[in-house]
């Protein structure tokens, strides 16, 4: 009697422990699927952010006569921003590299210099088009990007 | 007789304790994945409403303004308001989740036209937008429709 | 029996480190995510801001544009300011963040844009004291 009772608890405890562990593994593989969902979607998010609105920020930044300009860079397209002082005609040059967006600000008769560019973020296309009347599309592996150029019109 | 009876209760109140864990975790896991995916759509609609606003500013028109996000047959007109669509991916589509609406009220002034427009984005067949944005544009000399 | 009780305290220990630890993922998830999706709302409220600030300097285009046809003359546009040979038009918004519009003579009553810029009021701190007299 004594035994069969033995018996019985043990094997409810061994129960009581499966569904113990059943359930923290189940929650341990949904828990840490959203976690790596969540942190994927981040990365995303500020990838996305970062390149486009970038790029929108500093189109924005130089609308002025004459100031944007579509020029070629080592490997394709390059954003050619224009910034006149008194001290002379500089460039802000943002163009692919190498899987990268780069940027550099030097003066604009200078060469390009890929190799000392700031890395803007990964990318394995950047391409402008001038569509409409003054509407440049810029397309990177992030997604497209339209920006209207104000300046130039005339009324 | 007692002993087990302890042993069982004990084990019961484990048992009813676990559940209460594990749904209390699952619920914030499911509250973090809801999060997750409304940071993207907020983020993605964001871009599409950014993007239609300079195609705005761009457009003489209504029709240039659909010409203009015209890209795979994903823009129409729906009466007055021009429509386009973009799938997960914000590519153009015309069977895509994202739709971006755009109202355009010309105005007219002694110079041109002032054209008022709302953009809105929403996502499949849920009439509740999920980004909104009022932008204008001023069009000198010839009318806007 | 003797040796259940122990079996099953480190068990249980075990059970409580674990819950402790899905409890931790569970709220660096949550944070993650929230953080996420903050970003993406300050994100969506600038560019409202934005947007909202060209449609005000579209219409004042609009006016001054009606002021121009009706002979008034750039230079004498209300609340502008000549720098240049540019008259220049600053389109306040929230937080700082400006709009400066600069416009030149076209002729005949007509305009060009040739600048359309955000710009943001920024006082410099001189009150931190020389970091390097040279």
């Amino acid at each position: 009697m004594r035994e069969e009772q033995g018996k019985h608890l043990h094997g409810y405890t061994a129960a009581l422990l499966g569904i113990f562990a059943a359930g923290f593994l189940l929650l341990v593989v949904f828990g840490t699927k959203i976690y790596l969902q969540t942190v994927a979607g981040q990365n995303s998010n500020d990838d996305r952010r970062a390149l486009l609105t970038y790029l929108t920020t500093a189109v924005r930044a130089y609308d002025g006569q004459d100031a944007v300009v579509i020029g070629a860079g080592p490997e394709g397209d390059a954003l050619l921003l224009r910034d006149t002082t008194a001290d002379g005609s500089y460039e802000h040059r943002i163009y692919l590299y190498r899987g990268n967006l780069v940027e550099e600000y030097t003066p604009s008769d200078g060469a390009l210099s890929p190799d000392s560019a700031e890395i803007l973020g990964q990318t394995d296309t950047f391409t402008i088009e001038k569509e409409g009347r003054t509407l440049l599309r810029m397309r990177t592996e992030q997604g497209s990007v339209l920006v209207h150029l104000r300046s130039g019109e005339v009324g | 007789m007692r002993r087990h009876t302890a042993f069982y209760m004990s084990t019961l109140f484990l048992l009813l304790l676990f559940m209460g864990v594990l749904a209390v975790l699952t619920g914030v896991f499911s509250q973090a994945q809801k999060k997750s995916a409304e940071a993207k759509q907020l983020t993605a609609a964001t871009e599409l409403a950014r993007n239609a606003a300079e195609a705005v500013a761009d457009a003489g028109s209504r029709a240039d303004l659909l010409t203009l996000l015209q890209e795979s047959g994903n823009a129409a007109m729906d009466g007055e308001t021009v429509c386009a669509s973009y799938d997960e991916e914000l590519r153009p589509s015309a069977a895509g989740i994202y739709r971006v609406s755009i109202t355009y009220e010309p105005t007219a002034r002694i110079g041109g036209t002032l054209v008022n427009s709302t953009v809105t984005v929403r996502m499949g067949e849920n009439p509740e937008a999920i980004c909104s944005l009022s932008t204008a544009v001023y069009i000198r000399g010839e009318r806007a429709g | 029996m003797k040796q259940n009780p122990k079996q099953i305290g480190l068990i249980c220990v075990l059970l409580v480190t674990m819950t402790v630890c899905l409890a931790v993922l569970a709220v660096l998830a949550l944070t993650t995510a929230d953080a996420d999706k903050r970003l993406a709302e300050r994100s969506l409220a600038v560019t409202q801001r934005s947007y909202t600030q060209e449609q005000a300097a579209q219409t004042w285009l609009a006016e001054a544009d009606a002021r121009l046809k009706n002979g008034t003359a750039l230079s004498d546009l209300p609340d502008t300011e000549t720098r240049n040979g540019v008259t220049v038009k600053v389109i306040a918004g929230q937080e700082g963040e400006n709009l400066v519009i600069g416009l030149t003579d076209d002729g005949a009553g007509s305009y060009r844009i040739v600048l359309w810029k955000p710009a943001s009021d920024w006082t410099p701190d001189t009150d931190r004291g020389t970091l390097w007299a040279g």
